[in-house]
């Protein structure tokens, strides 16, 4: 249900797993806004019936830069198709459906079904895992929140969330983000693993706005797992609130 | 000569302990013959398999690749293939040239995602093909550029495959993306080798760079010179002629090392000789308490003997030589008849070979091993044996016999 998690930068995605703090009426010190009012503006922002987005991945590592064009369509009912557009890869496809996903490649007669710890694995070779490419899920049902105060980024006056996850089953148990007080964008995210490990940054920049969304246009995750490695997540065309046929979620169809 | 015909008489004069003595170095050379042979049979069965299988006489490779090898960088691999192929198949002193890419995948099988692991050979060429050990046990060669593959019987088993049979196979990319192909199984492919007992298929080269997203490339060369070449001389051959060729440059960017070079093996080996080693001196040394004791109760008993040669003119040297020259006799004698049995025994076991994997189970998968070893021993190893049997005696006798030179003529003739 989060296309705009895509534009915030597919990084926001993990955003997703956010503000699910809305049953809580933490309040900052100091007058600041209750931090579900926070998250749920952050959520306002990343929530379309319908998306379509074209973006271009950047793979940094030791050897050079890989890059990729894909296409994202995504739906509210929490249906994401990833297809890639550019280089050899082209014509794979990543679905998503609720907690499964899908992989289509041209040459392979079976449609592969990831489950389990394969939703983590590396998507595209990037420091994006399938679940972040593509993760959807109902972030307010999903993390407790708490306003720790405020800090700049990038120049900008954020708040500073953190997010622990209600079940063990997330991909990320804590996050700890900054979320933009003006855009309702987030700017900069530090994940952590049930281990209490930092595993993942993200942080997000040219921020455009399109339907009256805020969108990140340009976000950069690392796997802080690995070294020398970044990801730089470009996009370059946004469009929300169109038709989108049906056939873009059947796994059954994703040969078309 | 005197010496010797006296030794050998001496010798004789206490049949049992002579024997006792020969038995003792009889059954070291046995044991050492049985122990060296089968080192022998793993360690030629191993560099036949390293050889055949992975590296070729001499191996080619991205030298990028294999400074990162760790991680498995498919990106570096082997650019110009086809071209690298055949230049080195021209060149005189290379006898076959041929690509090999391996690489780890997983079958996607029921939702379940099997680890495996995957080469792109030429059917043609590759050794894996031909190699002694090589059958193929049902089906036919994939076509070239087919999705055609030959499974392992083990695999075949376990998916329960057969010519015919498709599956689909996930990989990483050398584009660092990931990519899934369906193959058709074309046929069964079984090697003796444990490397290639389990989950393994083999696919056309240039189908696997495609898969790979390598293009018409591949992840490594093996080249084999012509019998009795160099190893060192043909990297250097290898190198100068793809220099004429495809640049220095470009050849720069290539690792071109001998098989010994490229594989670890070479120290496994060079340690198991001195292991080997070590365990010839132990046996050897072993006997060598027997014979100690024997000759030191024989300078005992011949006490009086040896006063009466004292004053009878014969030196120190001279009795010190007698007794050294019956440990000498006593140690060949043993060593040859042990020889002789442990070379009838050897080649009897080279002939019907050695069943590792009846001796050890699967435990043996990973090691480079073949399921079954032909142990063998060469002249040389047979001389080694004889020299250090002989050696060993004489060194172990040499205490008692410097023992009986010094025994006085008139203290030993005066002795009851």
């Amino acid at each position: 249900m989060s296309a705009t998690a895509y534009a915030t930068a597919f990084a926001a995605i993990f955003m997703t797993a956010l503000a699910s703090f809305a049953a809580q009426p933490a309040t900052a010190e100091g007058g600041a806004p209750a931090v579900a009012d926070i998250v749920k503006k952050l959520e306002a922002n990343r929530i379309y019936d319908t998306s379509s987005m074209d973006a271009k991945l950047a793979v940094s590592n030791q050897f050079g830069i890989t890059a990729n064009e894909f296409t994202v369509y995504e739906r509210k009912s929490g249906d994401t198709l990833v297809v890639i557009t550019s280089g050899s890869d082209r014509g794979q496809k990543v679905l998503r459906q609720k907690q499964n996903i899908y992989l289509y490649y041209p040459e392979a007669e079976d449609v592969i079904w990831l489950k389990g710890s394969a939703l983590k694995d590396s998507m595209m070779g990037s420091d994006f895992s399938y679940e972040d490419l593509t993760d959807d899920g109902t972030i307010l049902d999903r993390f407790d929140a708490q306003l720790l105060g405020e800090d700049t980024f990038d120049g900008a006056k954020c708040w500073h969330i953190i997010l622990t996850a209600k079940a063990k089953t997330e991909t990320y148990a804590k996050q700890e983000i900054l979320v933009d007080q003006t855009s309702y964008v987030m700017r900069h995210a530090l994940l952590f693993s049930a281990a209490g490990k930092a595993i993942r940054e993200l942080s997000a920049s040219d921020i455009k706005t399109v339907n009256g969304k805020n969108i990140a246009f340009s976000s950069v995750m690392k796997d802080l797992m690995k070294k020398n490695t970044s990801t730089t997540m470009t996009l370059t065309r946004v469009e929300i609130g169109i038709p989108l046929s049906g056939k873009y979620f059947n796994r059954e169809e994703l040969s078309w | 000569m005197k010496l010797i015909h006296t030794a050998w008489r001496n010798m004789w004069r206490n049949c049992g302990r002579t024997i006792l003595s020969a038995s003792a170095i009889f059954c070291s050379t046995l044991a050492l013959c049985f122990l060296l042979a089968l080192e022998t049979g793993f360690i030629d069965d191993m560099k036949t398999n390293i050889t055949n299988h992975v590296t070729g006489d001499v191996r080619i490779m991205n030298k990028k690749y294999v400074e990162n090898e760790r991680i498995m960088p498919l990106q570096f691999f082997v650019n110009d293939a086809q071209k690298t192929l055949d230049v080195l198949n021209k060149t005189g002193g290379i006898r076959n040239a041929t690509p090999r890419t391996e690489t780890a995948v997983s079958i996607y099988r029921n939702g379940e995602q099997i680890p495996c692991k995957a080469l792109g050979i030429d059917f043609g060429t590759s050794p894996i093909m031909s190699g002694p050990n090589s059958h193929l046990v049902g089906g036919t060669i994939p076509s070239p550029l087919s999705a055609g593959v030959l499974v392992t019987p083990s695999l075949a088993e376990e998916l329960s495959l057969k010519p015919g049979s498709r599956f689909t196979a996930l990989t990483r990319t050398a584009v660092s993306g990931s990519n899934g192909k369906t193959f058709t199984v074309t046929g069964i492919l079984s090697l003796s080798d444990s490397d290639f007992s389990g989950r393994e298929f083999f696919a056309d080269w240039r189908t696997m760079g495609e898969y790979l997203r390598m293009g018409d490339n591949a992840m490594q060369i093996q080249v084999f010179l012509d019998k009795g070449g160099n190893l060192d001389a043909g990297a250097k051959l290898a190198r100068s002629s793809l220099e004429k060729s495809i640049g220095a440059q470009k050849t720069d960017e290539l690792q071109i090392v001998p098989w010994y070079g490229a594989s670890g093996f070479y120290g496994f080996v060079k340690i198991a000789g001195i292991v080997f080693l070590i365990y010839g001196v132990i046996f050897f040394a072993l006997a060598s308490t027997v014979i100690f004791n024997t000759m030191m109760m024989s300078v005992l008993e011949r006490k009086k003997e040896i006063g009466t040669l004292g004053a009878l003119g014969m030196g120190k040297r001279g009795i010190i030589s007698l007794f050294l020259t019956e440990a000498s006799l006593i140690a060949l004698v043993g060593t040859l008849a042990g020889l002789l049995a442990g070379g009838i025994l050897v080649a009897l076991w080279g002939h019907f070979g050695f069943d590792v994997e009846s001796a050890y189970g699967t435990d043996i998968k990973g090691l480079g091993y073949s399921k079954l070893i032909y142990p063998a021993l060469t002249v040389s190893q047979y001389l080694a044996i004889l020299i250090t049997g002989i050696c060993m005696s004489i060194a172990a006798c040499y205490l008692p016999a410097r023992m009986a030179s010094k025994i006085e003529p008139a203290e030993a003739l005066a002795d009851r």
